[in-house]
């Protein structure tokens, strides 16, 4: 084996710079993510107003939580297959990326050396009947899916019981209703999450949006449960 | 035989020393262990528990399944333990601590009440659960929600089995808490009505067991109030009940099974109960 | 090969019961001696055990029953992380690869997933070689090599692979996860196995019934009601098991049938 450590890897296999959860949901008309902006060093917020979500092109973004360092080389790999494409004269759609992505996770799991990452598609798929919203998950270890709501990280045990009673039985849920939805979710996530932040991004892509991020007002949330607080026993 | 002597004595001094656990097997344990002997498996309740505090008592709640790995191990049982006729604990983590330490804490506090003529506080139950615990440094795997009404007004207090406690307006416990405590965040206001509080707690509950494997099946809810304590349960939300029944028939002929033996064994009836 | 595992295997190689029996009793000393000057909590054991896990499980079971001329394959859709937590109650994990053949898995999802693309990229290289459909036998015996090449990395699925053979009957090929391949007339595999297995093995295998008892035959109807019954009663026991029923029917001569039925979802 590799390494001056006795027969153990030296491959990275812990993160550094980390990011945390990613919450999607789809909509009628599109996809809505939302990520927060913090950078964080083990359990302090290193860096403040980084980006986590990446927009490959008018149709899909490709949002992450885990290690920053490595979604910056996924970020290049990307690139360099969205060129691949630009020389046929094509644009990536997103779910040959989603296709692309679990083979490369996968692929980094096998070689014992993963990429620290769990990767949100979001995107608009066309095709002859008007195109669908697309939303996938993949994960570290390459175990894909789709699915109508998503969260990664400690927001899925958090939140996706929420989000999927927010969104069951409603069939007409609009972008305004889920980028609703996403801001009450930032709220609760904050709420038991030390590593996330009230600064926070939503990415939308649909029908008729062209893929775009946009930076949202903090929310600071109720804290008036912390005067119950002062307690002796 | 001086030997064996000695260790039968050890034996014999375990089961009669009266204070504490006996530790005289770890050891033996973890050479076995060593020797590629499997551990037996303990039943933990992973659980979803929550109890929430309003205007003038407390509203616990808990599922009902314990499982034993991915085994659900019983669909009915009771994880809220009666404490005093007016306090109660919700528990999460190893089934046989959590019993084991609820009748402690239940009998301890009873006869408190008989000595002193009074109605226990729940910062008394507190107290002993938490130094209980702590002396066992985590190793009984007891997660309590303990909550009553006495007559200083109503508590809920959050315990760990390493010996934290909290008290909180409202708190969750067991593997289904993070989804369930989203949703008492979202939702909890203070001061609410006694409906408000056990819709609440119904709610969280249903998060829980709707979104952890180790939880569901049905809930079990009390309300607290410095009148009186009101049990409710077991309550069987939509999505715990079976959407279709079995459809074929299970019932296997007479002769199905090839008797290999016949004995004839005569007996006298001495007493028979009537079960009708 | 690790530090413990080595240890185990000397411990191991002291003593065998058969031959030695006090061997037994002079390994357990030497263990027992071992422990008190290398506890547990001392020990690299816990630092291996932190190492980096590349399987993750994400439960579900799945099953198939194979009849005369056709065959049924069922699996719930619920997808689990860490035994515990719900991450996706709408989870395929029966993929059909031609008309005539049926992949269900089972375990790590990631291998699973890994597993299809392969089995999908030597079926459509062999439709383009051959000019023909791959039968049900050649491609169970290319996923029983495929499974074998990854002999000490392996897909952790336990995988079964479903059709119509040439002859127009059933047939089921149950897996082991490094390539061990058997036909069966019945087979499940995933979380729930250990409870689908002898459900099926009294009620389509008949194991229980004596001689001269009279078998019911099995139909494609009592097929399906069975297998949706095994699934109904594993989601009341086993629990990453639930959400919905996905079965998938072939007949022979005839295209593959989908059906979805309701399950209990906590």
């Amino acid at each position: 084996m590799d390494g001056k450590y006795g027969g153990y890897h030296t491959n990275t296999l812990n993160p550094t710079c980390t990011g945390t959860s990613v919450i999607a949901v789809v909509y009628d008309e599109g996809v809505a993510v939302m990520s927060d902006t913090v950078v964080s060093y083990g359990k302090s917020a290193r860096y403040k107003n980084v980006t986590r979500q990446y927009k490959v092109n008018d149709r899909v973004i490709v949002a992450f939580s885990g290690d920053h360092a490595d979604f910056h080389t996924l970020q290049n790999i990307i690139e360099r297959q969205v060129s691949k494409w630009a020389v046929v004269g094509q644009k990536l759609n997103p779910s040959a990326l989603y296709a692309f992505l679990t083979s490369l996770m996968y692929q980094s799991r096998c070689k014992m050396n993963p990429f620290w990452n769990t990767l949100i598609i979001a995107g608009w798929e066309d095709n002859e009947d008007g195109g669908k919203p697309f939303l996938g998950h993949i994960t570290q270890k390459g175990v894909a899916f789709e699915a109508k709501h998503t969260a990664t990280g400690i927001a899925s045990h958090l939140l996706t019981q929420v989000i999927e009673d927010e969104t069951r039985d409603k069939t007409a849920l609009n972008r305004a209703k889920a980028e609703s939805i996403l801001r009450r979710a930032v709220e609760l996530a904050i709420y038991h999450d030390c590593l996330a932040d009230n600064e926070f991004e939503i990415g939308v892509v649909g029908k008729t949006e062209k893929a775009s991020v946009h930076t949202q007002k903090p929310i600071i949330g109720d804290w008036s449960i912390a005067e119950t607080n002062c307690q002796y026993e | 035989m001086a030997a064996v002597d000695s260790f039968q004595n050890g034996v014999l001094q375990c089961e009669i020393e009266p204070n504490g656990f006996d530790f005289s097997n770890c050891t033996r344990n973890c050479a076995l262990a060593r020797m590629g002997a499997a551990p037996p498996r303990l039943n933990s309740t992973g659980t979803t528990i929550v109890a929430v505090t309003y205007k003038d008592g407390v509203v616990m709640g808990a599922d009902s399944r314990a499982t034993a790995g991915n085994i659900i191990a019983d669909k009915h049982c009771e994880k809220v333990h009666y404490i005093t006729d007016s306090i109660y604990a919700c528990g999460a983590g190893t089934a046989a601590d959590l019993d084991q330490v609820t009748k402690m804490l239940s009998s301890s506090l009873r006869l408190l009440e008989l000595n002193t003529g009074r109605k226990a506080r729940v910062i008394t139950a507190l107290r002993i659960a938490k130094q209980h615990l702590f002396n066992y440094m985590g190793y009984i795997g007891a997660y309590l929600l303990i909550g009553g009404v006495d007559p200083t007004g109503p508590y809920l207090y959050d315990v760990s089995a390493n010996g934290v406690t909290m008290a909180r307006p409202f708190a969750a416990q067991g593997s289904g808490s993070y989804a369930a405590i989203t949703v008492l965040e979202k939702d909890f206001k203070i001061g609410m009505t006694e409906e408000e509080a056990s819709n609440l707690v119904q709610v969280a509950l249903h998060a829980g067991m709707h979104g952890d494997n180790a939880s569901g099946n049905s809930l079990n809810l009390v309300v607290i109030t410095p009148e009186k304590t009101i049990f409710r349960g077991p309550i069987v939300p939509d999505f715990c009940n079976k959407p279709e029944p079995i459809e074929s028939d299970y019932k296997f002929k007479t002769g199905s099974t090839t008797v290999l033996k016949k004995k004839e064994i005569k007996f006298d009836i001495v007493e028979s109960m009537d079960m009708h | 090969m690790s530090f413990y595992q080595f240890a185990l295997i000397q411990m191991a190689l002291k003593y065998d019961a058969k031959h030695d029996p006090l061997g037994a009793m002079r390994a357990f000393k030497t263990a027992f001696a071992d422990v008190e000057e290398n506890p547990d909590w001392r020990s690299r054991r816990l630092i291996e055990r932190q190492r980096w896990n590349p399987y993750s499980m994400e439960g579900g079971s799945t099953c198939a029953v194979a009849g005369d001329n056709f065959v049924v394959v069922a699996s719930d859709t619920r997808m689990t992380a860490g035994e515990i937590n719900v991450i996706n109650r709408e989870v395929d994990k029966i993929h059909p690869l031609s008309d005539n053949i049926v992949l269900t898995t089972a375990g790590f999802h990631g291998d699973a997933l890994q597993m299809r693309k392969l089995l999908e990229t030597h079926l459509h290289k062999y439709r383009f070689d051959y000019r023909s459909n791959m039968t049900v036998d050649l491609c169970a015996e290319l996923l029983a090599r495929n499974l074998y090449y990854r002999r000490f990395f392996p897909y952790y699925t336990g995988a079964i692979l479903a059709g119509i053979d040439e002859h127009g009957k059933g047939a089921v090929f149950s897996y082991d996860p490094i390539g061990c391949i058997e036909r069966l007339p019945y087979s499940a595999s995933g979380a729930a196995e250990p409870m689908l297995v002898p459900f099926l093995d009294c009620q389509v295998g008949h194991v229980t019934l004596s001689e001269g008892t009279e078998r019911p035959k099995l139909t494609l109807e009592r097929a399906t009601a069975l297998v949706r019954d095994a699934f109904r009663g594993c989601a009341e026991r086993e629990i990453t098991t639930g959400d919905s029923i996905h079965l998938v029917i072939a007949e022979a001569g005839k295209p593959i049938r989908h059906e979805r039925r309701k399950l209990r979802e906590d």
